[in-house]
């Protein structure tokens, strides 16, 4: 039954969500193109100096308002694109358990844990989905950026890239780590988007179930409670681990790992915390998870 | 003698404090019988179908179905029709049997197209494109289409012209299996009496008046219909 309430799920979603997916790969290719201007002003911008050229000014000024544009654009389709996948996801769930579509959904012969895991693991799905075209996307755009530079020598020298000594100083062991971390960060951020997606269900589970007449007023209340319990600590490691991971890599590609292996806690300091993030994650996760299945068996009343 | 089909013993319900919808009702419909559960509105009707439906939980009291408890094995025995659309819009009627035969083993399909076809009910139309009578029939179709052991039909004929209504009675009585039972809950007691077998008067969340519809017109000496408007103006006067 779990196999049939999954394809369901995934159905439900699934023409708008590759719409969606499609678009904005587009954009991040559209975005790209602009984006490539940005290196491009640099030299325009060293021989409008020597020139004084009012044309090359202008040029310059332009392509840099195109590639500013595009970046802006980017980050914001990026943003409306996930935080869009999301609000589909808690809708598509309220829709199906909490309106009359639950007459539906809750006279099947299948157990509502089933029923609810089937919605986790679909909402799962497609917010990792998520994720990984916004990777992609945010990758074509950086491609888009360096490309000038690779091709061109003149503009890698205007906007003092250097290629050849990226990696240089880090050693066999300073990669290895960085590996580790990344797939430890990346593990941890799976974890983290499961237990935010068990708390959205919890929430809204608890709205709809607590207060049969003001849903909405109902859903902001119980976000405001359960969110001040599990936000701070979430929001917390999210962005903490983001600006690590950001350190990282950039420390890996500067080859100054070694400043930065010498703090208090050293990599197993590091990834032994990651674990933990992992753990309490997964376990905030099952414990949303387990209220929302209780609710949803004993206090679920479709009028 | 069989085991009843449903049993239901000292329900309560109530959806605020102190004012109860459904009170110590006791109600019993054994198999093969089609019962018509009658009732002014706001009597309870439709909440009792939720609680055997398992859509709503009772604040006490037993609900047995086919001698088991109400569970998702329980829902296999039932095939539940509310009183509004719940299928979703966007879906086709065509997708909609395909998640019927996913979901119920018991789902006859040739016989659903069957009944469509003769509604003249095009299966390829999107449930949002339908008009609200249409889709109450195609809701109609799909649990009749069921080969349960108990359904619950939540004013099957409350939204649909007069002649579809002759056609979904025909069907009620037609496609039910012989050893399962019909719960009707509906207003208009006149187009549904002549197929029911039993009866149950529902008032003030209690069962006021039951039993075999036959046996009740002949002691009264008048329809269920005239019976019902006899016994509710005497409970509005009391």
């Amino acid at each position: 039954m779990f196999k049939k309430c999954l394809k369901y799920d995934m159905r439900a979603l699934g023409k708008i969500w590759l719409i969606a997916s499609a678009v904005m790969l587009l954009l991040a290719v559209i975005c790209a193109l602009g984006v490539s201007c940005l290196p491009w002003t640099f030299t325009i911008m060293e021989q409008e100096s020597s020139n004084e050229s009012p044309f090359l000014l202008f040029l310059g000024i332009a392509l840099m308002l195109v590639g500013m544009l595009s970046y802006i654009a980017i980050i914001y389709s990026i943003a409306i694109f996930m935080g869009g996948t999301n609000i589909l996801l808690y809708v598509r769930y309220y829709l199906h358990f909490f309106t009359d579509q639950g007459y539906l959904t809750f006279t099947l012969p299948v157990k509502r844990s089933t029923l609810f895991w089937s919605k986790a693991v679909s909402g799962m799905i497609y917010m990792l989905g998520s994720a990984v075209v916004s990777v992609v996307s945010a990758l074509i755009v950086v491609v888009g950026f360096l490309l000038p530079s690779i091709i061109s020598p003149q503009v890698a020298g205007a906007m003092g890239m250097d290629f050849s000594s990226l990696f240089a100083h880090a050693t066999l062991g300073d990669i290895l780590c960085g590996i580790v971390t990344v797939i430890l960060f990346v593990v941890l951020m799976i974890a983290i988007e499961f237990a935010s997606l068990m708390m959205q269900y919890l929430i809204i589970t608890l709205a709809a179930t607590m207060f049969r007449n003001l849903k909405f007023l109902s859903v902001i209340i119980a976000y405001v409670i359960v969110g001040a319990v599990f936000g701070i600590g979430y929001f917390a490691t999210y962005f903490i681990w983001i600006i690590y991971l950001a350190l990282t890599v950039s420390f890996l590609g500067m080859g100054l790992m070694s400043l930065f292996t010498l703090p208090v806690l050293g990599w197993l300091g590091i990834w032994m915390l990651m674990l933990i993030g992992v753990v309490a994650a997964l376990t905030a996760g099952v414990i949303f998870a387990n209220f929302t299945m209780q609710r949803l068996e004993r206090k679920l009343n479709l009028a | 003698m069989s085991q009843p089909i449903l049993v239901c013993e000292k329900l309560n319900k109530s959806y605020k404090k102190n004012v109860p919808v459904l009170c110590e009702l006791d109600f019993v419909v054994e198999p093969g019988r089609i019962v018509g559960l009658l009732g002014p509105n706001g009597c309870g009707k439709s909440t009792l179908l939720k609680l055997i439906s398992g859509l709503l939980q009772p604040n006490s009291g037993k609900i047995l179905v086919c001698g088991e408890e109400r569970s998702e094995k329980s829902n296999a025995l039932i095939s539940y029709l509310p009183e509004r659309p719940y299928f979703p819009a966007s879906m086709t009627v065509n997708a909609m049997m395909d998640y019927f035969a996913d979901y119920y083993d018991d789902f006859d399909r040739a016989l659903a197209q069957r009944m469509l076809a003769d509604l003249e009910i095009d299966p390829k139309a999107r449930m949002r494109t339908l008009s609200k009578g249409t889709k109450e029939k195609v809701q109609l179709v799909l649990v009749m289409a069921r080969r349960a052991k108990l359904y619950l039909l939540d004013e099957p004929i409350g939204g649909v012209d007069p002649a579809a209504r002759d056609y979904i009675l025909k069907t009620i009585i037609g496609n039910y299996n012989p050893e399962a039972s019909v719960i009707i809950t509906t207003h208009l007691i006149a187009d549904v009496e002549s197929v029911l077998d039993d009866f149950a008067f529902i008032d003030k969340g209690k069962v006021a008046m039951c039993g075999n519809a036959d046996e009740a017109r002949e002691q009264h000496g008048t329809s269920l219909d005239n019976l019902f408007r006899e016994v509710f103006r005497c409970s509005r006067n009391a």
